[in-house]
């Protein structure tokens, strides 16, 4: 009879949390769903358990109970980083492993690697082992039936290998049911009839369940069946697109090097194309000859398959090098691809072609960015403040947009060219009183407009502000203020 | 002279928003030598009354009024209204009416339409919309163009529009800067309470927040800087206000009239009534002293127009006697043998000695104060009635300001300030038990870093925030009537429960404006009594109101006298079940005492300890002065009573009957530190100069501080112990009446259903489950099949107590019935009035998860019923209530056990909607019947009770084995004994008085056990003694009085299986 094994982190997010904080270890520690108060508790460790915190209560009850309970939330997308990295280590030990619907679980085949580690037993052993190593509670079962190994592995530690399908079950049936993150209700349900183990509640008919209590119960149950076994749905590997070639003898013009890139690039996107992806970014490394390895990441607006595309921004990227070129002779070139899953692209509708070509406008930016750097595109966003330098902010975009227009907004005459940073105007003599700003040489304020105050940030720092508007004798509109607290005058920007 | 005033001030009466108290902007006009100072609150006049009284102290004149969100053409502006006259504060209180009534709750929108009837208002506006639409409506002479200075860029521009528009229109401009605080130090606050409102974060603020503090109340010189230019414009306030001449001391209210027979006066009709109602009283022989005391009283009415208040007052009381729902008035009202005529309180003041001046005076000529307590359950009825009579416009209920204590304090500014949420819960937890002071460290002990500035500000902030308005919420029961419209002397707004609104002020203020104010208050003692007098009269032919419940029977007070009172009203807390077996009532004026006495004023100043050694002939009866004696001999030598301590302070320490009331005003002014502590200064030294001992002195004061938390006046003590008089007569001789009455009048009292379901059958009554096909939604009285006579309570109550030492009679016993209250003119306990076989059948409430829908669903249709699936074909109830009821045991009449019931009607669920009786095909499996004490198990965590058995009784063959006895067996341990004890927690309190000492209250099977768990012992087992249901001790015995105590000396978890689910304790901290 075949075997199969299941590997179990129990309380996984529990785990997480004490590895990202080891200083909290030997304190009672608590994963919730939610910062605040109204955070209910999803994982205890033994030390809460003990100090009557109970799974589901509220953040602020356990709290009240436990004042030095150390608590934070572990997202599902750190769970689900972390299965990931899981899945690849337990790929070292068998081929085919399946991470299932159940955080921390997996199954993975044992079946072939008998021979290769002694018998299950080395080959469970080294699993655990290694896992425990690593700082993984882990428990491992090699059974014959994939949902009973789980069962048998939430309550049991280290390694359990059933003799037979009977032993399996006798071990299995005594897990109780509230180990299946069933929903809490359900579990309550059954629980009122006296069904507290899944033995108990593998008794009950399997027709009556669905109407009884859900689907939920009723998916348990049959999945429990011996013929509703499905075998190991393995993990694909996930090795990233990757093709590299040597050049010989090595070479340092561009245009040779884009030649031979071509080809390798062509290679490469059709070993994507493949696997239905498309390429979001490249990673061109360059090995050099006694230099260092150089490295250019090239990122396009859109995951592509265009070979032309692409080309067109490696060629980009080299010539955009200039005087900083390439250090020596190319010897070998690797091109790694971070790919995506493709989606077809809908075909417009006639008459609904957009007057803009955007695409064409994507193409422009990934040029600029090949040429310039990855953060040379950005644009002002405004935000809601009142010091003038706080009220946008520079981001660097990766698509292009069409602009919003805002009608309402007057449109003034003059415009306001702010400096990034207030020039410091000229300070007084000591002793001489701080009438007004002082410019350079022969360049005198003929006209002062204001005060405008601007006040705020006590909470951080406190900035205290005079603004006027400056006429001076050449005609020159200046954007000034006084700063109160540092008593100094500064030159915010010009009209013009 | 000042050279301008401020008229557009917002203060922290603008919720959120302004950042200063009323007073602090009244104080800092004054201290700037302001002629006067608008209080414009947005959208109503919430904080004008506190200014006002505090400008009539420092003599600074206050100029009414509004900012008004006006609506025109789909957007708001803000507009200042002004009341030149008592017909413009009417106008604008009316049109703030109608703005808030056509919002939800806290938002007022008004449209210019409501502004056309409007008069004698100065409108001010900022914008030049609103003085377009203005000026259409009220021409030139109301109006001005409103030009704000606060250095910000953006007002400039706008300015030079308003003025070209002013000028278009003929409107003269006014100079008036936004005030929001009186000094720039309240900016960062006020940037936190934009944010609070707003639901930002300080660092995402932006525009939320004012640009800079130039929100403050300013100089006549700064001003004068920023209006340079416009100095008119500046000077055109102070004609403002000189012409804005409304003060609410203008306000001339009168009470409404109420519908007179013919030829009737408001007086003569009162007296009429009253005289009618004291011989029905008196059966038709008056006394002379009460007739002397009525004619003093109907006098002092007529003198001071009182009589509509006294008529609607019986006006209420009759309605809820028509009505069939049972209500008294309490308070100072029961000095009055008026409000006892006209049935509004159920005390005699004349056999009391009760005071009359305490409830109302000439000389003081304040509003008298009634509150009614109305049964809980139907108090909306009486509350609606008010309404339909008077109308809306002229009731609306007196507003609650919620005001930030320190705990929301921190969690709201701390919100804004982005600290960590769960540093801030912490530190809120942290607080709970401490005073409300923020002390740095507590923000320590909580994870926030000390030095850090956001610590440092949430710590400054939290503090200044504390007090500060954060909404309006409605007061419990008080209503403000009027002749003329309520909405003429204030904004009426909707309140957040349906059909009810609210004004704008709250208690103090209507104090403070000496309007009428009628307080309407549930009490679920009065729906416990009015339920047990239903079912005597339903089920033994027994007609008893409140006033002819036997008086003072000695089988009551036998019971009373052993601290066997759970659900007795006011008297069944632990503390006062300790203090009974002491204290031992032999009148009614005991159990008025033993009321008064267990508060923390007396206790606070050491008054409990003297009183029961004189009592007990242990002590001698001294008077500290000869002269005090009047006043304290009846209680022994010891002022346990408010009115003992007024008089105290008339008699020695010289205060005029006005300082006392004062005194009285202060000692209730709930936590106005300072306002008690000014009396020290003045009435200690006096009493020493009156020949005083300073010691008595000394503790008379910290009596009267303890007051200024919980107080009682002898009066309102006595109301209550009427109250606490009947419930414990119903419970002696009727006490399977009395125990389904509390059970039907929950939530009340100070114990769980189990408790008084475990009270109950521990003194003989039959509690009988919960059966679908016998259980009424409520509670029932079932005769007992087979059962001629249950044990009478009385009799085992005697019994119980003939085991005891017999009780030493009291000074007030030895004094006999003529020292005691004319409670009714029923006669004494009738023993034969013992109950003949009935037993209380649980009701349907009890089932934990059915509501008002199950209720109509289980009403609509009547049992019994065949079988489980007529039933549910019947009631059609949902899986949810299905499943309750079959866990709760409802269907073992259909033969099936709880588990099988489950299975059926899990299924049985699925065809509840369908017409045709068919019943589905399924298979049925038969699941193992609960064993018994998992039946217990399951009563509690589906109904809350059991009345199968106590959890304890499970875990007793357990514990026996082990030397743990029981609760009846410790009463025989000797004094200094040490013992383990397990009992399940039904109570925890933790007194303020009591230095952190928390008290405990176990039970089991047999009955109670107090344990004493000092603070270094809690703090020890903090998380047990916190969460146990089942608690383990280990603690000596100290028997005092026949009060026995068990004081902890360890806590322990018992190992012993009980599920945890089985009950709740109700904890009071």
């Amino acid at each position: 009879m075949k075997r199969v094994s299941c590997v179990l982190l129990p309380m996984l997010p529990l785990q997480i949390l004490l590895r990202n904080k080891p200083h909290w270890t030997g304190a009672p520690v608590a994963v919730v769903d939610d910062e605040g108060p109204n955070g209910r508790i999803t994982h205890l460790n033994a030390l809460a358990k003990k100090s009557r915190l109970r799974i589901g209560m509220r953040q602020t009850v356990a709290r009240d109970l436990l004042p030095n309970l150390h608590t934070a939330v572990v997202s599902t997308e750190e769970t689900s980083d972390v299965g990931r990295e899981l899945v690849t280590s337990l790929q070292t030990f068998s081929p085919r492993v399946e991470a299932i619907d159940h955080a921390g679980a997996f199954h993975v085949d044992p079946e072939g690697l008998r021979r290769l580690y002694g018998g299950y037993c080395n080959w469970a052993t080294s699993i655990h082992r290694y896992l425990r190593a690593r700082h993984w509670h882990n428990a491992v079962t090699v059974g014959f039936h994939r949902h009973r190994a789980i069962a048998i592995a939430m309550t049991h530690s280290g390694v359990t290998i059933p003799e037979s399908a009977d032993e399996e079950r006798r071990q299995s049936d005594q897990t109780p049911l509230r180990e299946f993150d069933l929903p809490g209700e359900l579990c309550e349900s059954l629980g009122a009839l006296g069904i507290e183990t899944l033995g108990e509640f593998l008794i009950l008919p399997a027709s009556e369940l669905h109407s009884r209590f859900g689907a939920k119960a009723s998916a348990l149950h049959d999945s429990f069946a011996d013929d509703m076994q499905l075998p190991i749905q393995p993990h694909a590997f996930d090795e990233p697109a990757r093709i590299s070639f040597q050049v010989d003898p090595p070479d340092e013009d561009q245009n040779r090097l884009l030649f031979a890139i071509k080809g390798a690039l062509h290679s490469l996107l059709h070993q994507v194309r493949a696997r239905g992806e498309a390429i979001q970014s490249l990673q061109l490394s360059l090995h050099l000859e006694r230099a260092p390895l150089h490295q250019e990441h090239i990122e396009s607006a859109s995951p592509t398959l265009d070979l032309m595309l692409l080309l067109e921004l490696i060629r980009l990227r080299l010539a955009g090098l200039g005087e900083m070129r390439l250090q020596g002779a190319v010897e070998e070139v690797e091109l790694l691809a971070n790919t995506v899953r493709a989606r077809a692209e809908q075909v417009a509708l006639p008459g609904h072609q957009p007057r803009r070509d955007m695409s064409a406008a994507h193409r422009a930016l990934d040029r600029i960015r090949a040429a310039y750097g990855e953060h040379s595109v950005t644009k002002a966003r405004m935000r809601e403040a009142h010091l003038p330098e706080a009220c946008f902010r520079w981001e660097p975009i990766q698509h292009a947009g069409v602009g919003e227009q805002n009608d309402a907004a007057p449109i003034s005459s003059m415009i306001r060219r702010v400096y990034a940073r207030p020039k410091p105007l000229p300070p007084r003599k000591p002793k001489e009183p701080e009438a007004g700003p002082t410019l350079a040489k022969d360049h005198a304020i003929e006209h002062m407009y204001g005060p405008y105050r601007v006040s705020g940030g006590w909470w951080k720092r406190l900035v205290e502000r005079d603004y006027y508007y400056a006429e001076t004798d050449h005609g020159d509109l200046l954007w000034l203020f006084y700063d109160r607290p540092r008593k100094r005058w500064f030159l915010h920007g010009v009209l013009d | 002279m000042g050279a301008y005033v401020p008229l557009w001030v917002k203060s922290n009466h603008s919720f959120l928003e302004g950042a200063s108290f009323p007073e602090e902007l009244v104080e800092r006009a004054h201290a700037l030598g302001l002629p006067a100072v608008a209080i414009t609150d947005r959208d109503g006049v919430y904080g004008v009354v506190r200014a006002h009284m505090r400008a009539k102290e420092l003599g600074i004149r206050i100029v009414i009024g509004a900012q008004l969100t006006v609506e025109i053409e789909g957007d708001a502006h803000h507009l200042i209204a002004l009341a030149k006259t008592r017909r413009g504060y009417a106008d604008l209180c009316r049109a703030l009416s109608v703005g808030h009534a056509r919002c939800e709750k806290g938002v007022s929108l008004i449209h210019p339409g409501d502004l056309e009837q409007v008069r004698d208002v100065f409108f001010l506006c900022a914008t030049s919309a609103t003085l377009r639409t203005l000026h259409a409506s009220h021409g030139p002479s109301s109006l001005f163009a409103l030009c704000a200075r606060h250095l910000i860029d953006r007002e400039k521009p706008k300015e030079r529009v308003l003025r070209s528009v002013a000028r278009e229109l003929d409107v003269k401009t006014v100079g008036a800067n936004e005030v929001l605080y009186h000094d720039k130090l309240r900016r960062p606050l006020q940037d936190i309470l934009s944010c609070i409102r707003r639901g930002k974060v300080l660092a995402e603020a932006g525009h939320t927040i004012r640009a800079n503090a130039e929100h403050d109340l300013k100089s006549t010189g700064e001003i004068e800087h920023l209006f340079a230019d416009d100095l008119v414009g500046l000077r055109r306030t102070i004609d403002i206000a000189e012409q804005c001449a409304f003060s609410l001391d203008d306000l001339r209210y009168r009470y409404p009239e109420e519908h007179l027979p013919s030829g009737r006066t408001e007086q003569g009709w009162l007296r009429e009534l009253t005289l009618q109602g004291a011989r029905t009283r008196y059966q038709g022989k008056v006394p002379a002293d009460v007739y002397t005391q009525l004619e003093r009283e109907l006098q002092i009415i007529r003198k001071l127009d009182y009589g509509g208040y006294f008529l609607t007052m019986h006006e209420i009381v009759q309605y809820c006697r028509e009505q069939e729902i049972l209500c008294q008035g309490r308070g100072s009202a029961a000095n009055s043998a008026v409000c006892f005529c006209l049935g509004i309180t159920a005390i005699d003041p004349v056999r009391m000695d009760l005071l009359f001046e305490r409830f109302l005076s000439v000389e003081r000529a304040e509003p008298p104060d009634i509150d009614l307590d109305i049964e809980h359950d139907r108090r909306e009825e009486v509350i609606q009635h008010v309404y339909e009579k008077y109308g809306r416009r002229h009731a609306a209920m007196v507003a609650n300001i919620i005001r930030y204590r320190i705990r929301s304090a921190v969690r709201d500014v701390g919100k804004v300030l982005g600290l960590s949420r769960t540093d801030l819960e912490t530190a809120t937890r942290l607080l709970r038990h401490r005073d409300d002071v923020l002390n740095p460290e507590l923000l320590r002990e909580a994870g926030l870093e000390k030095d850090a500035p956001a610590t440092h500000h949430l710590w400054s902030l939290a503090s200044q925030i504390t007090d500060f308005p954060r909404h309006l919420s409605i007061h419990p029961g008080g209503f403000l009537l009027g002749h003329r419209p309520v909405d003429e002397i204030v904004p009426i707004e909707p309140a957040t429960m349906e059909a009810r609104t609210v004004i704008q002020w709250d208690k103090y203020d209507v104090d403070n404006l000496a309007l009428f104010k009628v307080d309407l208050l549930g009490l679920g003692a009065l729906t416990c009594i009015h339920h047990a007098f239903d079912l005597l009269r339903e089920h033994k032919g027994q007609r008893l109101e409140i006033a002819t419940v036997p008086a003072e029977d000695k089988a009551t007070y036998d019971m009373v006298s052993r601290g066997d009172t759970v659900g007795v009203f006011q008297i069944e807390s632990r503390a006062q079940m300790a203090m009974l077996p002491r204290l031992r009532p032999r009148t009614f004026y005991d159990l008025v005492i033993e009321v008064a006495i267990v508060r923390p004023g007396p206790i606070q100043g050491d008054m409990v300890h003297p009183y029961l050694r004189r009592r007990k002939g242990e002590e001698e009866i001294l008077y500290p002065h000869p002269k005090l004696e009047r006043i304290l001999n009846k209680t022994l030598g010891v002022p346990i009573f408010q009115e003992q301590v007024m008089k105290l302070a008339v008699e020695a320490a010289g205060y005029t009957p006005g300082e006392a009331d004062q005194l009285r005003r202060d000692m209730a002014a709930w936590r106005k530190s300072g306002r008690i502590e000014k009396h020290r200064t003045r009435m200690i030294p006096r009493m020493l100069a009156e020949g005083i001992p300073e010691e008595f002195a000394e503790r008379v004061f910290s009596q009267i501080r303890g007051f200024g938390e919980y107080g009682f006046p002898e009066s309102h003590a006595a109301s209550f112990a009427l109250l606490a008089y009947v419930t414990a007569w119903l419970r002696c001789h009727h006490h399977e009446a009395f125990t389904c009455a509390i059970l039907n009048a929950q939530p009340m009292g100070f114990y769980t259903p189990a408790t008084l379901v475990e009270d109950a059958k521990r003194h003989g009554v039959e509690v009988l489950p919960i059966d679908i096909n016998k259980s009424s939604w409520d509670c029932t009285l079932e005769v007992i099949a087979g059962a001629d006579a249950a044990p009478n309570p009385c009799a085992v109550a005697r019994a119980e107590g003939e085991a005891r030492r017999a009780a030493p009679p009291s000074p007030s016993e030895a004094q006999g019935a003529e020292g005691g209250l004319r409670v009714g003119v029923g006669g004494r306990c009738n023993q034969t009035d013992a109950d003949t076989g009935h037993g209380v059948r649980m009701g349907l409430r009890y089932v934990k998860g059915l509501g008002v829908v199950e209720r109509e669903r289980l009403e609509s249709v009547k049992p019994p019923y065949p079988n489980l699936a007529t039933f549910v074909r019947q009631t059609r109830l949902n899986k949810k209530a299905l499943h309750a009821l079959a866990e709760a045991g409802a269907f073992e009449c259909f033969g099936l056990n709880r588990r099988d019931a489950i299975w059926q009607v899990r299924s049985l669920s699925r065809f509840a909607q369908d017409s045709l009786p068919l019943e589905p095909a399924s298979s049925q499996i038969s699941f193992a019947s609960l064993a018994s004490d998992d039946q217990v198990i399951w009563d509690y965590r589906s109904s809350h009770h059991s009345t199968r058995g106590h959890p304890m009784r499970g875990l007793r063959h357990a514990l026996r084995s082990r030397g743990i006895p029981e609760a009846t067996l410790i009463r025989g341990r000797a004094h200094g004994d040490e013992l383990d004890y397990v009992g399940m927690v039904i109570c925890r309190q933790r007194p303020g008085t009591a230095s952190g000492v928390t008290f405990f209250t176990l039970e089991d099977e047999t009955g109670f056990v107090n344990v004493v768990v000092w603070k270094q012992v809690f703090d020890r087992h903090a998380a047990l003694a916190k969460t146990a249901a089942l608690l383990g001790v280990t603690g000596e015995i100290q028997k005092a009085d026949g009060v026995i105590h068990l004081i902890a000396k360890s806590l322990w978890a018992p190992d012993v299986g009980l599920a945890e689910q089985t009950h709740r304790s109700r904890d009071f901290h």
